[in-house]
């Protein structure tokens, strides 16, 4: 199997992994911990699109003229890890509010 | 000019809502009244602009729009630019006195703020062009609401926001994991290229992967029943002027999304697609039918409500699977009227709840009328108006949905007749609990709560009940309107 199709297929586990953990934990931390996992399998599929096989990182150099991987999907992603972020902070304020007695 | 106000229309809301964060409390109100007055005006004349004329551009920066991100507003667009910005507008106005049977003083301003964030979150849905910008407008105005939803920080608040914050964010992962998919077919994050790109692509089974995804999330942000059981329980413990803007505004533009996917992007109404119009179709009626049984059997008013616009809703996806002309058009005036009435009648249960001493059980308003008779005759006109009753909003938009259904299959109009008498039953029982039974609590006199609260949300629901009124007898205009809509996307 190439390499990249492991990629693939370790990403769809995670994801269902962190689906099936946000749908059968009782507790919501556990629940919030399987929610970054299912996020982060996203992640971890984008990273998997962009990279091309034999290629370098896209930093462009004007010594070397080589390929280099599509940067694209590292830019979008850092805006969905922005808005993972958002999403675990909001989720431990309102565990806080609601644990509250 | 035109075309500068695409973008002033999302960042003026933006903008005021991180200014709104540091006004002084008692000027919070006042000042997002303001900003949301502007960007009401703004999309009326972006409305009137793309009437007659072509679709409105925007580049960002000046890229082109195979690199940079497009916002375009084409008719589609502009109606549910429209929709939105009134009914938030209302929404506010009726804000003004209910916010404070929830909140705290000292949080006005940071409620303010989140929700016209909130608001420019999804009027930037309905602008923009770009696949990757529609998902974090749709996260910025899902957060927001997350927040918006705990805002009276009650512990059941705060288990409802994070019920809320746990489904969305699974609905919105499934459409950025679709978005992946797409993206890695066809090589563009702009809607118009996927839409040219992805035709000949869409045997792949990495593309039946990545539009299943993409639909699942959007189904679920537009809250169709088995995706949403959930949200009743949301509804529930949410404040009622939230629940209004959630069933009313953001709902709608889940099924915006739909629309501008189903038909306009990857153009699934003329592949019979995986069976997916079928599938729609079953959903929608099974919606229809058990959230009907589901409002029949509810105590607590919110719920009872929050179950009705789960059952409207089916009707809309209902509509939106027969896929013709005349359903476009019908499901689009049901997205105007449905909007109207549950922002209402949501807006009449805060009230409601305030006179009845805070009691939300449906058997603590028997006999309601005798004592409040304009606001509950408010609440039943919009109550008819949900079901269909003639010369409402509703109607207008049943009957438009029953031509379509004549026009396709006696199928149809079998289920539509059946599902109208099912969603009849839960509204007469809820009118005959107002009028006929006897009262057995006393309510509070309507002076105590203008004094404590104040009578704003009373004008606005009388406002959006005489809007309802209005549509439903004078709709010529709004027919013909959809019609040009329905024909431009199906084209």
């Amino acid at each position: 199997m190439h390499l990249v199709n492991l990629n693939y297929s370790f990403s769809i586990i995670l994801f269902f992994l962190g689906l099936y953990i946000v749908l059968a934990s009782k507790d919501s931390m556990k629940k919030l911990f399987g929610l970054s996992l299912f996020q982060t399998s996203v992640l971890w599929f984008y990273m998997s699109i962009a990279k091309v096989s034999n290629a370098k990182p896209a930093i462009i150099s004007l010594k070397h003229n080589w390929f280099y991987s599509n940067p694209l999907p590292h830019v979008l992603m850092l805006t969905a890890i922005v808005v993972g972020l958002a999403i675990t902070a909001l989720g431990f304020a309102l565990i806080i509010n609601k644990e509250k007695k | 000019m035109t075309t500068n106000l695409a973008i002033i229309q999302i960042i003026l809301p933006l903008i005021g809502g991180l200014i709104a964060f540091i006004t002084p409390k008692n000027l919070s109100w006042l000042f997002s009244c303001l900003i949301m007055l502007f960007t009401f005006f703004i999309s009326c004349f972006i409305f009137k602009e793309t009437l007659s004329s072509e679709p409105i551009f925007y580049h960002f920066g000046g890229w082109w729009a195979s690199i940079g991100i497009e916002y375009k507003i084409d008719q589609l667009s502009s109606f549910f630019i429209l929709l939105t910005s009134t009914l938030s507008l209302f929404n506010l106005f009726a804000m003004k006195h209910l916010v404070a049977s929830e909140l705290d003083k000292e949080r006005y301003s940071l409620f303010f703020g989140l929700y016209l964030i909130a608001i420019a979150g999804l009027l930037g849905i309905c602008v923009s062009n770009d696949i990757f910008n529609i998902y974090v407008l749709l996260e910025v105005s899902s957060i927001t609401s997350y927040a918006l939803v705990a805002s009276p920080r009650t512990v059941k608040s705060s288990k409802a926001g994070f019920d809320y914050l746990i489904f969305g964010t699974i609905g919105s992962t499934f459409i950025l994991l679709g978005i992946g998919f797409i993206y890695a077919l066809t090589g563009s994050l702009n809607l118009s290229i996927i839409s040219q790109k992805i035709t000949p692509l869409l045997d792949n089974n990495a593309c039946i992967a990545g539009i299943m995804l993409i639909i699942v999330g959007v189904l679920m942000k537009a809250a169709l029943f088995p995706l949403s059981k959930w949200l009743a329980n949301i509804y529930q413990d949410s404040p009622p002027f939230i629940a209004a803007m959630l069933s009313s505004v953001s709902n709608k533009i889940g099924i915006y999304l739909l629309i501008r996917f189903f038909f306009n992007v990857f153009a699934l109404h003329k592949h019979n697609y995986a069976y997916l119009d079928i599938i729609l179709l079953l959903l929608a009626i099974m919606a229809i039918f058990i959230c009907s049984i589901l409002a029949l059997k509810q105590t607590n008013i919110k719920t009872f409500l929050a179950y009705s616009s789960l059952s409207q809703i089916g009707f809309i996806i209902l509509s939106i699977a027969i896929a013709s002309d005349l359903s476009l058009s019908g499901a689009l005036i049901y997205c105007l009227s449905h909007a109207l009435e549950k922002s209402a009648l949501f807006l009449a249960a805060g009230c409601f709840i305030l006179l009845a001493n805070k009691e939300e059980d449906l058997s603590s308003f028997s006999g309601f009328i005798k004592q409040h008779s304009w606001i509950s005759l408010l609440f039943i006109i919009n109550l008819l108006s949900s079901v269909g009753f003639p010369f409402t909003a509703g109607f207008v938009g049943k009957w438009q949905i029953l031509k379509a259904a004549l026009a396709t299959d006696l199928w149809y109009i079998l289920m539509m007749l059946i599902a109208v008498l099912f969603t009849f039953s839960y509204v007469l029982r809820f009118i005959e609990l107002l009028i006929f039974e006897k009262e057995h609590v006393k309510y509070l006199d309507q002076e105590i709560i203008s004094d404590r609260y104040g009578n704003s949300t009373i004008y606005v629901v009388a406002v959006l009940t005489i809007l309802n009124l209005y549509i439903g007898i004078n709709h010529d205009l709004l027919i013909n309107q959809t019609n040009n809509i329905a024909a431009l996307i199906l084209k």
